[in-house]
C-alpha cells in the first residue's frame, strides 16, 4: 500500500514539474516594417520575427517564401531595391551587429535575391546611402549627409565600390576615400559610358560643396579628376544638385553639365584625352550664366545647334535662358507662370521642353525645332482650370495634375495636350495618393481608401476595384502584370489582381501571410 | 465521422446489453483528466502553459473475472477547451473531443482498494476557430473581408492509465441498506499518444460577395502528453 502511494505521489510530482511554463514560442509580435516592390513580387521585412519574405504574385497564384532570416546578433538598418531602379529584382540591406563588441559580425551589405540566395559584401563601415550605376554593373555605398558615427571616428568620404557582376571577395567591394579638399561627399551620380580619346569611361560623380570629383569605374586606380566649382576665396556655398552628360560627337568633346545650388552659373565641363597618358583625361570647366537662379536645365538640339535651356528665377520672374554651347550666344524667354521643372521629351515634331510646377497656372511647351529662330514665339501654353496645386510626372507622356479643388484630379496627356478631369464624390487627399501607370492604365489609391481607382488612359474611362479591406500598401508588379494590395491585418493579408483586368471576379485574397506553417516553428526567434 | 458514431453506438449497445445480462457490472465514470502536452507548438492554443484539462465520462461494464482480475471494457468521451493568442494578433479557440474505447483491468487488493490499468484507443476531433483579436481594428471587417479561421480535423489516439481505485465497501453499503449501487474514486496517471494534426483553416465570415479568399496552412501540432486522471465511478450491481 505504501509503495502504491509513493508511486502515485511520484507521478503527481513529475506531472507538476513537467507542467512548468513554456518558452514563449509565440510571444513575439508581428511587425511589418518595410514593403518593397520587385519585378515579380513584393519583399516584406517583418521585424518582429526578424525575416524578409518574398511574396511572388501572378494573376492566378501567390506564394510566400522566407528569403532572409535576420541573425539574432545583427540588425538591418535600411533597405534599397535594385540594381535597376526602374525594374528592381533584389533587396539590398545594411546589416550591422547588434552589439558592437561582437567580433563575429561586421558591417555588411546583404544582397538578397528573390530566390533566397544572399551575397554578403563586407564593408566595415555603417554607410547610409546606396547609389546604383547604369547597366546594373556597379553600386556605391557612401555616407550621406544624415550619416552618424557611433562610438568612434569615421571617414565621411569613404565609399565602397561594389562590382555587382562579381561575387563578394577581397577586392569586392573595394573601399576608397574620395579627396574633395576636405569637404564631404553629399551625393553620388553616375554618367552613361563616355568615350574620351577612344577609351570608354564609366564615371561616378562624387558631389560635394564647392566641387565634384569624377572617378572612372573602369579604371578606378588611374583616372580621377577633381573639379572645383568655386575657388578657395569664394565664400559661397555652392552645392551641385543636377548632373548630366553628353557624349562626344564629331564637333564637340564629351561634356558634363552641372547645376548647383548657391550659384547662378551652369558649369559645362569638357572632357578631353590627356596626351601625357593614355588612361588619363583632362577636364576643362566653362561657366555659363543661367540668367538668374537656376531651377532646372535641359540640353536640346535645334538643327546642328546644341542649346542649353536653363529654367531660372530672376526677381520673381521665371525665364528660360537659352545658351548656344558652341558660341555662348544666349537669349531669354519669359514664362509668365511659376514653373519649376523643365522636362525634356520627344514631342510630336521634335524635342520639346515641358515647363510646369506646383502652384502654376498651367503647362507650357517649348519646341526645340526652330528655337533659335523663334526665340520664344513658339512657347505654347495650356492653362488648367482651378490652376495647378501639385503636378507629378507619371511617365514621359503624362502628368498627373492636382488642381486647387480637392475633389478633382487631372490626367494631362503631353502628346495631345488634352486633360482628362476626374472627380470624386468627396474631398480626397490626392497629394498623398499612391499613383502608378501600367501600360494604358492609371492606378490611383488615396490614403485610407478601400478601392483601387483605375483610369483607361485611351478612353479616359474611370473604374474602380472595391476591396474587402482598407489599402495599406499598393504594389504594381510589372514583370508579372499583377497588382498587389497589402492590408493592415494582424495576420497579413493581400489582395491580388491582374492589372489588365482589375475586377473583383479576377481578384483573390491570400490571408495569413504570417501564419503560414507557424506551428512548425521550433525555437524562440529574436 | 459517421462510422465512428456508428461504432460508438454499437459498443454502447453491447455494453448496456451486457450490463442488463450481468446487472452487477455496469459502471458510469465521470473524470477530470489534466494532460500535459509535450508539443510546444500547442502554445498557440494555450494562454498559460501546455496543460489542458479534459472533462468526460466513461461507460464500463465488467465482462469477466479471471482470478480476481476483472476485465472491464469501456467507451468514453472527453472534451477539452482551450484558448490561445499566438503572437498577440489573434484569438484561437480549440475544442478537443476524444472518443475512445478500451479495456480496464482491475485487481482488488482490499475490500475498498483496487489497482487498475486501462488502455484505450480512439479518435481525437479538433475543432478550431480563430479570429483577429482586439488589437485589430474590427471596423475593417465591415468592408466584407473574410477574417475568421475555421478548421475541423481528426486523428487517432491511444492511451494508457494506471492508478488506484478506492471504493466504498460493499459490506459497508449493505449494512446501510444499499444493495445495488456502489461508489468509487480513482486517481491514475498515464500517457496518451496521438497523431499529428495539420491545421489548414478556411477563411470564413464576410458574405457571398466577398472576394475569394484562401489562407496558408498553419502546420502541424501533436497533442500527445502525460496525463493524470481523477474520476468518480457509480457502479450498479
Amino acid at each position: 500500500m505504501r509503495r502504491i502511494i509513493q508511486k502515485s505521489s511520484f507521478l503527481l510530482v513529475a506531472f507538476i514539474f513537467l507542467s512548468c511554463d513554456t518558452d514563449g514560442l509565440y510571444d513575439k509580435s508581428i511587425n511589418v516594417e518595410k514593403t518593397m516592390t520587385l519585378q515579380n513580387g513584393v519583399a516584406i521585412y517583418e521585424n518582429g520575427m526578424g525575416r524578409i519574405v518574398y511574396l511572388a504574385a501572378s494573376p492566378s497564384r501567390a506564394t510566400l517564401e522566407e528569403i532572409y532570416r535576420v541573425d539574432e546578433n545583427e540588425q538591418l538598418l535600411w533597405f534599397e531595391t535594385g540594381p535597376d531602379p526602374d525594374n528592381p529584382s533584389e533587396v539590398f540591406a545594411m546589416s550591422v551587429p547588434v552589439d558592437e563588441r561582437d567580433a563575429d559580425h561586421t558591417e555588411t551589405l546583404q544582397r538578397i535575391h528573390a530566390d533566397g540566395t544572399v551575397n554578403s559584401y563586407i564593408v566595415n563601415s555603417v554607410f547610409n546611402e546606396l547609389a546604383f550605376g547604369p547597366y546594373q554593373k556597379y553600386a556605391i555605398l557612401y555616407h550621406g549627409s544624415g550619416s552618424e558615427s557611433e562610438g568612434g571616428l569615421y571617414n565621411p568620404n569613404e565609399v565602397a565600390l561594389i562590382d555587382l557582376s562579381s561575387n563578394p571577395g577581397n577586392n569586392n567591394p573595394s573601399t576608397m576615400s574620395i579627396d574633395l579638399d576636405g569637404r564631404r561627399v553629399t551625393g553620388v551620380s553616375f554618367l552613361p559610358t563616355l568615350s574620351i580619346g577612344g577609351i570608354d569611361r564609366q564615371f561616378a560623380v562624387f558631389l560635394s560643396e564647392g566641387g565634384l570629383r569624377l572617378i572612372d569605374l573602369l579604371h578606378p586606380d588611374s583616372s580621377a579628376a577633381r573639379i572645383p566649382l568655386t575657388d578657395k576665396t569664394d565664400p559661397r556655398n555652392v552645392t551641385p544638385v543636377q548632373v548630366f552628360a553628353r557624349e562626344k560627337d564629331e564637333i564637340r568633346d564629351a561634356m558634363i553639365f552641372v547645376r548647383a545650388n548657391g550659384s547662378e552659373d551652369i558649369y559645362a565641363i569638357s572632357l578631353t584625352a590627356n596626351n601625357e597618358g593614355v588612361s588619363d583625361f583632362t577636364a576643362a570647366i566653362n561657366q555659363i550664366e543661367a540668367g538668374g537662379t537656376p531651377q532646372d536645365m535641359a540640353l536640346v538640339q535645334d538643327g546642328t545647334k546644341l542649346l542649353l535651356a536653363v529654367l531660372s528665377s530672376n526677381s520673381g520672374r521665371m525665364i528660360v535662358n537659352i545658351i548656344d554651347i558652341d558660341t555662348s550666344a544666349a537669349f531669354s524667354i519669359e514664362v509668365d507662370d511659376s514653373v519649376t521643372t523643365a522636362m525634356l521629351r520627344e514631342g510630336n515634331e521634335s524635342e520639346e521642353i515641358v515647363l510646369y510646377g506646383n502652384n502654376s497656372k498651367g503647362v507650357h511647351f517649348l519646341r526645340a525645332k526652330g528655337l533659335t529662330k523663334e526665340k520664344g514665339h513658339n512657347l505654347d501654353h495650356v492653362f488648367i482650370p482651378d490652376q495647378v496645386q501639385h503636378a507629378i510626372r507619371l511617365d514621359g507622356d503624362r502628368l498627373l495634375i492636382i488642381p486647387h479643388r480637392n475633389r478633382d484630379l487631372i490626367l494631362f496627356d503631353l502628346n495631345t495636350r488634352d486633360s482628362t478631369r476626374l472627380t470624386s464624390p468627396w474631398d480626397a487627399d490626392w497629394d498623398d495618393a499612391r499613383t502608378q501607370i501600367y501600360k494604358n492604365q492609371f492606378f490611383c489609391v488615396p490614403q485610407n481608401s478601400d478601392r483601387i481607382n483605375v483610369v483607361d488612359l485611351d478612353t479616359g474611362h474611370p473604374d474602380s476595384l472595391l476591396l474587402d479591406d482598407a489599402v495599406q500598401h499598393f504594389h504594381i508588379l510589372k514583370g508579372s502584370g499583377t497588382g498587389v494590395v497589402m492590408h493592415d491585418t494582424p495576420s497579413g493579408r493581400v489582395t491580388v489582381f491582374p492589372l489588365n483586368d482589375p475586377t473583383r471576379g479576377k481578384a483573390y485574397v491570400l490571408d495569413g501571410l504570417w501564419l503560414g506553417n507557424f506551428l512548425d516553428e521550433t525555437e524562440v526567434t529574436k | 465521422m459517421r462510422c465512428i458514431v456508428r461504432f460508438s453506438f454499437v459498443v454502447t449497445a453491447l455494453l448496456l446489453t451486457n450490463s442488463v445480462a450481468f446487472a452487477e457490472r455496469l459502471e458510469v465514470g465521470l473524470a477530470v483528466t489534466p494532460t500535459m502536452l509535450q508539443d510546444t507548438q500547442y502554445e498557440a492554443f494555450s494562454e498559460d502553459d501546455l496543460n489542458k484539462i479534459r472533462f468526460g465520462a466513461d461507460i464500463r461494464s465488467e465482462v469477466i473475472n479471471l482470478g480476481g482480475f476483472r476485465l472491464i471494457p469501456l467507451i468514453g468521451y472527453r472534451i477539452a477547451f482551450d484558448h490561445g493568442s499566438p503572437y498577440s494578433i489573434m484569438d484561437t479557440d480549440l475544442v478537443l473531443h476524444d472518443i475512445i474505447a478500451g479495456l480496464r483491468v482491475r485487481k482488488g487488493l482490499l475490500s475498498w482498494l483496487a489497482l487498475c490499468v486501462e488502455i484505450t484507443g480512439g479518435v481525437l476531433l479538433a475543432d478550431m476557430n480563430s479570429s483577429p483579436n482586439q488589437g485589430y481594428d474590427m471596423s475593417y471587417g465591415d468592408l466584407g473581408a473574410r477574417q475568421d479561421y475555421e478548421d475541423f480535423q481528426h486523428t487517432w489516439s491511444f492511451g494508457g492509465l494506471a492508478g488506484v481505485d478506492i471504493q466504498l465497501s460493499k459490506n459497508w453499503l449493505r449494512s446501510r441498506g444499499v444493495r445495488r449501487f456502489g461508489f468509487a474514486g480513482e486517481i491514475a496517471g498515464g500517457y496518451v499518444r496521438r497523431g499529428d494534426i495539420e491545421f489548414e483553416p478556411s477563411l470564413e465570415g464576410g458574405d457571398d460577395s466577398s472576394i475569394e479568399a484562401e489562407t496558408r496552412p498553419w502546420g502541424d501540432v501533436n497533442l500527445s502528453g502525460w496525463m493524470v486522471q481523477a474520476a468518480v465511478s457509480f457502479r450498479f450491481f
